[in-house]
């Protein structure tokens, strides 16, 4: 067993203290590198990172996670990548309809309370239609919709042999909700 | 759902649409219903998921503890300067608690926040209306609608429609154009003048004046007829476009 594989054993047998060493060795390294290269603020980073560390316990949760080809802090690096590519798009957006405009024709129409409540208490509903779907359904929606990575990218920090799988899974993950409504 | 639709979806949550992807994506929507009411509704779900965290997906508890950052190690210089932020905080604090009381936003404020423009609606032929020969529309009016289409030429509009309501007494749907480009322009005083009479007609304006009257009357500082005439509008059936608008005033002069 090499020194790679003996990290994940490690995970395995006390969590903690492998995660306690990534927080205190490789999280600053993280932040400074980030700071560096994409000029992301250090809060921003510390949040990036801890989205990557959960990441990797639940790609070791899961078995997808069996064998590194670096240690835990250079996986984690690579998963990192990829939310700092997602993040850096979040602040770029182009606003577009139904987000901070309305769709054609309603720019003068208030919904009103009542229908304001009424779309409240359905999104509560998604939100927990969401929770209860398990995995890999909850990560996959979470990433695509909180996080706003493209399928590509869930497909490398999951790993899932490609994008199409991502969209395939999510296909799945969306249906199950609609069918859950009756 | 075809494909594409699916892709520009798929990339819009992504912010990764580029700008000719945004065009396409917004002609999908519009000419698509079932393209954009899936849209919707991964909209309402993205809203959803914004209340969960990743870490909620870890299923054993070890693992979810290991996940949680660690409390950060603070050295004694580190808790010297938070103590003497906690006492510059306090000291704000009770600037704040015992600082004269601020001033709520002045009822002209709230008025032109919540002024919206009234479109053009009259069927000009030179504004793509009627051509009919009967509802020639002189010159003089002509122009005067053309510097209120400019939403920054308010002021002279309204000097502008002054002078074809004068010559046009039986027109009401002129005044409510005065009106509404008087406020524009802040002159509400003048404004109340000019739309208190259409809101007395039974025309197509009658409604939308009452929203317009009530500004002006806020405006003007005559709070409780502003009242009565938002209040009005609310209560009418054809009182939607505005209601926001209207809460908004109605709530800063309760």
């Amino acid at each position: 067993m090499d020194e790679k594989r003996d990290e994940l054993a490690a995970f395995q047998q006390d969590p903690n203290r492998v995660s306690s060493g990534l927080y205190a060795g490789c999280r600053p390294k993280f932040i400074r590198w980030g700071q560096d290269n994409h000029r992301i603020g250090a809060h921003d980073l510390a949040d990036i990172f801890q989205n990557a560390l959960v990441i990797m316990v639940l790609n070791i949760e899961s078995g997808r996670l069996t064998s590194l080809s670096g240690t835990l802090c250079t996986y984690l690096f690579g998963v990192g990548k990829n939310l700092i590519h997602a993040f850096v798009r979040k602040q770029k957006r182009i606003d577009l309809p139904g987000n901070d405009e309305l769709p054609p024709g309603s720019d003068d129409e208030d919904p009103g309370a009542e229908a304001k409540m009424i779309e409240q208490q359905h999104n509560d509903g998604l939100w927990k239609d969401v929770d209860d779907l398990g995995e890999p359904c909850r990560s996959i929606l979470i990433l695509t919709y909180k996080e706003g990575m493209t399928s590509q990218e869930i497909a490398d920090v999951l790993g899932y042999a490609s994008a199409e799988v991502v969209r395939q899974l999510r296909k799945r993950c969306l249906d199950k909700i609609r069918k859950s409504k009756p | 759902m075809n494909t594409r639709a699916e892709q520009l979806i798929e990339s819009y949550f992504a912010n990764a649409l580029q700008e000719p992807d945004v065009r396409e994506l917004r002609q999908l929507l519009a000419n698509d219903p079932e393209a954009a009411a899936e849209f919707q509704w991964q909209q309402r779900l993205a809203a959803g998921t914004n209340n969960l965290s990743l870490s909620g997906s870890i299923r054993n508890q070890t693992f979810k503890t290991a996940a949680r950052p660690p409390f950060r190690q603070v050295s004694i210089w580190k808790k010297a300067l938070s103590a003497a932020a906690t006492v510059a905080l306090l000291a704000v604090a009770y600037w704040f608690i015992n600082r004269p009381p601020a001033r709520p936003a002045s009822l002209e404020s709230v008025v032109a926040t919540n002024f919206k423009y009234y479109p053009n609606r009259l069927p000009f032929k030179s504004l793509g209306g009627s051509t009919d020969s009967s509802v020639a529309v002189p010159q003089s009016v002509m122009d005067a609608f053309q510097l209120y289409d400019d939403t920054t030429r308010y002021g002279e509009a309204a000097q502008a429609l002054n002078i074809v309501v004068a010559a046009n007494p039986d027109k009401p749907e002129y005044r409510f154009y005065q009106g509404v480009a008087l406020i524009g322009d802040h002159r509400y005083s003048d404004a109340v003048e000019a739309l208190g009479p259409v809101t007395l007609t039974d025309n197509a304006y009658k409604v939308p004046a009452l929203y317009y009257y009530g500004l002006a009357l806020a405006g003007k500082g005559d709070k409780e007829r502003a009242r009565a005439s938002l209040q009005a509008y609310l209560d009418s059936e054809e009182g939607i476009p505005y209601r926001r608008q209207v809460q908004n005033v109605l709530e800063a002069i309760r």
